[in-house]
């Protein structure tokens, strides 16, 4: 098992997604900071892109801000520099390819592992496409996250037999309930190639739905509920994070007890 | 290197949950394109209903007022819905059917692709929803109640640039949404594989007659072959059965709005840079981030940030040029063929006539260019009339 695998070797994991620069990287910094003092077991940051087209509304106006205010990667770059000074909490990259490919997949990956990055996702570069970025990946101790969805029931072999990190099972909350059988059969058919964590991704907000989600994986990724309170609160929203985060916490320790 | 590629550009740049939809319609795709059932049907489509072959006409009062090469015209604007368009969607629409899909969904620019969709859903008994930057369905509000007409349902996109760009981003977002009893009808060379080959193979319909026209008319190849582009569509269409032919030079022309040295400009081989975006390796007008540009041309069918893979690698190789044409060579060059020929063409299709009139003077009487006339200029009429500051009232 990769570092990050092992960091994450736990079940009801509650992790979280804010996309860097919303509002400004400075506030950015403090509301991950937050999350993590909230007891958040890994950070993704999303890299702001002018069309993220795998994004729902809400994290797209997060995208919309973050440029309109400056955010650049050079800025993220720094930022993560400072955090790793404070914390070692676990930061996955969320990447478009086009920043990337134009930052060059190399220089991105040797930079990610200088300013302290634990793994990338790039969510328009798919299985068939990615094998030169997960050389430049795996040559700089980087985890090159695999994604999987609803409709990757055929292709699981492949996508999930050399996955490192975790495996990013993104679906909306509604269609994760509505396919439990799907979401059943996926889990036994990923667990057939590995044991690496899974986390579900997709717009879950309340303890409910996350304890429904956690008895299927082994945690979420808290994408819409972290950016909403964040694109409300600005750069005072590091309690209101705290108090979520403190709230759901609490109901994943019910969760094991009734697991 | 993976499947579908155009030298280094191509491939498929799209989000996981596409994915085994993508290999289904590719699958879908190669299996119908051979069969003669489906083949048969798409050009009983093509003969009867979408007024194929299209004309070859040869436009004398151009070439004698140019004084250089002799003139032709690839008339895609007499198809019916008034493009090229036509001649991707039947196929694609067919091949919706075939695959028992009962809803498409399509992006448009100008409007164009949009007819033509919710022409064939309507033609062939499929739901139909069409979306559309909302800065567009301003400039081409006609476009938006006819494909209501056919219909369809349109949706004007609110986010990013509202144009085509963005209405792209929202139809990908829709069929991730939906993809069990949806096909997503691609408009243009560009997305990602299989995409670009099912739209050129579908609209080399174009060179196929064309080459077999002039032909026909000369006697011989053209020296030159023009055509407008965006991401590229009629052009492809209007070049591909030309490429082995080595001494027939293949021109495209890009939209360069106000000029390639503005910043309002959507001229992607002169400006862009490679880049990864919309589901393909191509070239793209983006800032030094790589974050893609808000482009912009007159033309709402040229204003895209990219450039389908195929020409991006016609480029590289040198096969084929990339020439920019501004608006205000567009808008002469529109007012110039409808009083010299009697054509209102469209304003795409008039950056590529603007360039024929820059080339023709300079080439012998004996050559021949053929131009390829994407789409008919009705659409565009109110758009150029205030262009000029005329105040229309209907």
């Amino acid at each position: 098992m990769s570092k990050l695998s092992k960091i994450l070797d736990k079940k009801n994991m509650i992790t979280g997604f804010v996309t860097a620069g919303d509002p400004s990287i400075e506030a950015t910094k403090e509301n991950i900071l937050s999350l993590v003092e909230a007891g958040v077991e890994m950070v993704e940051i999303g890299v702001p892109f002018s069309d993220p087209v795998a994004e729902g509304p809400i994290v797209q106006s997060a995208n919309v801000r973050a440029l309109a205010n400056g955010c650049t990667i050079h800025k993220i770059f720094d930022m993560i520099e400072e955090l790793r000074e404070k914390t070692q909490v676990p930061f996955v990259l969320m990447t478009y390819a086009n920043p990337m490919y134009n930052y060059g997949f190399e220089a991105f990956c040797q930079k990610c592992k200088a300013v302290g990055v634990d793994g990338i996702i790039v969510p328009d570069v798919p299985y068939e496409e990615n094998a030169e970025l997960r050389a430049f990946a795996q040559q700089n101790d980087i985890e090159l996250i695999t994604m999987v969805a609803l409709s990757s029931m055929n292709r699981l072999e492949k996508l999930v037999k050399e996955a490192t990190g975790y495996i990013r099972l993104g679906a909306s909350a509604k269609s994760f309930h509505q396919n439990k059988r799907t979401v059943e059969d996926m889990m036994a058919e990923i667990r057939k190639y590995t044991q690496i964590p899974v986390l579900f991704c997709g717009e879950v907000e309340t303890k409910e739905e996350i304890e429904r989600i956690q008895l299927y994986t082994d945690g979420v990724v808290l994408d819409n509920a972290l950016v909403e309170r964040i694109a409300e609160h600005g750069k005072n929203a590091g309690d209101k994070l705290k108090e979520y985060i403190g709230m759901l916490t609490g109901s994943v320790a019910k969760a094991q007890l009734t697991a | 290197m993976s499947e579908g590629r155009y030298g280094k550009h191509g491939g498929c740049y799209i989000p996981e949950v596409l994915m085994s939809e993508i290999e289904n319609l590719k699958k879908s795709y190669e299996y119908y394109k051979n069969d003669e059932e489906f083949n048969k049907e798409l050009q009983k489509l093509l003969t009867e209903y979408a007024n194929r072959p299209s004309l070859l006409y040869y436009a004398k009062k151009m070439t004698e007022d140019l004084g250089g090469a002799k003139i032709y015209f690839k008339r895609e604007d007499l198809n019916h819905t008034g493009s090229h368009k036509i001649n991707n969607v039947l196929g694609q629409a067919l091949l919706a059917k075939k695959m028992g899909k009962t809803r498409i969904i399509a992006e448009t620019g100008a409007g164009q692709h949009g007819v033509a969709t919710a022409t064939a859903a309507a033609l062939l008994g499929l739901e139909c929803e069409i979306f559309m930057g909302e800065e567009d369905t301003i400039r081409q509000a006609l476009n938006v109640y006819r494909m209501e007409l056919l219909g369809a349902k349109v949706h004007a996109v609110k986010s990013g640039t509202r144009t085509l760009k963005d209405a792209v981003n929202e139809c990908m977002r829709e069929w991730t949404t939906r993809m069990d009893d949806t096909l997503y009808v691609l408009g243009s060379v560009m997305g990602p594989h299989p995409f670009p080959m099912i739209v050129r193979d579908f609209q080399s319909v174009i060179s196929k007659e064309a080459r077999a026209q002039i032909l026909e008319a000369e006697g011989k190849l053209p020296d030159v072959v023009m055509a407008c582009v965006g991401g590229g569509s009629n052009a492809m269409g209007m070049f591909y059965e030309f490429i082995k032919d080595e001494g027939v030079r293949l021109i495209g022309c890009e939209a360069a709005g106000k000029g390639i040295h503005t910043e309002e400009t959507a001229a992607t081989i002169a400006v862009g840079r490679e880049g990864i975006f919309h589901g393909m390796k191509s070239y793209f007008c983006q800032d030094e981030y790589g974050q893609i540009a808000p482009v912009y041309s007159i033309s709402a069918g040229l204003d895209y940030p990219g450039i389908g893979p195929e020409h991006a690698n016609l480029h590289d190789t040198g096969r084929a040029e990339y020439v920019p044409v501004t608006d205000d060579e567009a808008v002469a060059a529109f007012e110039y063929i409808a009083k010299t020929e009697g054509i209102i063409a469209a304003i795409e299709s008039s950056h590529a006539v603007a360039h024929v009139m820059k080339l023709a003077p300079t080439m012998r009487k004996d050559q021949i260019i053929i131009c390829c006339l994407s789409g008919r200029g009705d659409k565009d009429v109110a758009a150029i009339a205030r262009y000029r500051g005329v105040d229309l009232h209907e």
